[in-house]
């Protein structure tokens, strides 16, 4: 009987730890990728003014030196672009960025950013695109910083709070 | 009397106070306010069997019935 007891201390414990962390993982890995983002439009508008390359290998080259997660975005968008089923770039950006959204920790307003992004690469010519890139990289900054903000006032108190909400529940049904 | 449910008491009271010094640092002055508002209530639900014990026994002390 008292090994049952402990061993739901333990749950519930683990439970409201894992909770906590869960939350202040997402507030801390929120800023982070808006900032891997930002630094791969950089490259991607490299490719686009300087190098003209098409939008597809232009991804590629992009994807190769991102964050894995990022990477996962970009080839995402090339694997739709390369499947020959008659999408725009418009439609296999939007697509790839439904499906990844629930693997990030961005929020809806960092994805729209994005979705307005999509709307114009390969739609438009090489001035247009490069301002794009950079009102969309400006948009990300903000966003970036508004992030930066919420984490460090959320981020600890997820972590406490989760542990001794678990340490409350247990002493309460002790 | 039972020893326990003062160091139950004692435990809910520290937990309670840390939270609402964490949420206070967050900012979040109005769920502190209600999380330590919340602990006094579940405290007192606990001691409230002890407090009608008391008033009994008071009565049949003082034979006001």
């Amino acid at each position: 009987m008292l090994i049952l007891k402990f061993s739901g201390i333990l749950m519930v414990l683990a439970a409201g730890w894992l909770i906590g962390f869960g939350v202040a993982k997402k507030f801390r890995l929120r800023p982070l990728q808006l900032r891997n983002l930002q630094s791969s439009l950089m490259m991607l508008q490299t490719e686009i003014s300087y190098t003209a390359t098409p939008l597809p290998e232009a991804l590629t080259r992009v994807a190769k030196r991102c964050e894995p997660l990022v990477q996962e975005l970009y080839l995402g968008i090339v694997k739709q672009l390369n499947s020959r089923q008659g999408l725009t770039a418009e439609e296999a950006w939007n697509a790839t960025l439904f499906d990844w959204q629930r693997k990030s920790a961005l929020q809806s307003e960092d994805i729209s950013i994005l979705q307005n992004l999509g709307g114009v690469l390969g739609a438009s010519d090489r001035e247009e695109q490069v301002k794009h890139l950079l009102l969309a990289r400006e948009q990300l900054h903000q966003e970036e910083i508004k992030a930066e903000n919420e984490r460090s006032k959320n981020e600890n108190l997820w972590k406490y709070a989760g542990i001794l909400t678990g340490l409350l529940i247990v002493i309460l049904l002790y | 009397m039972n020893i326990d449910l003062v160091f139950k008491i004692a435990i809910v009271g520290i937990v309670v106070s840390v939270l609402h010094t964490v949420l206070k640092q967050a900012g979040k002055e109005e769920v502190a306010n209600m999380v330590t508002l919340a602990g006094v209530i579940v405290v007192l639900l606990m001691v409230v069997q002890l407090i009608s014990d008391l008033f009994t026994v008071v009565k049949t002390v003082f034979q006001l019935y």
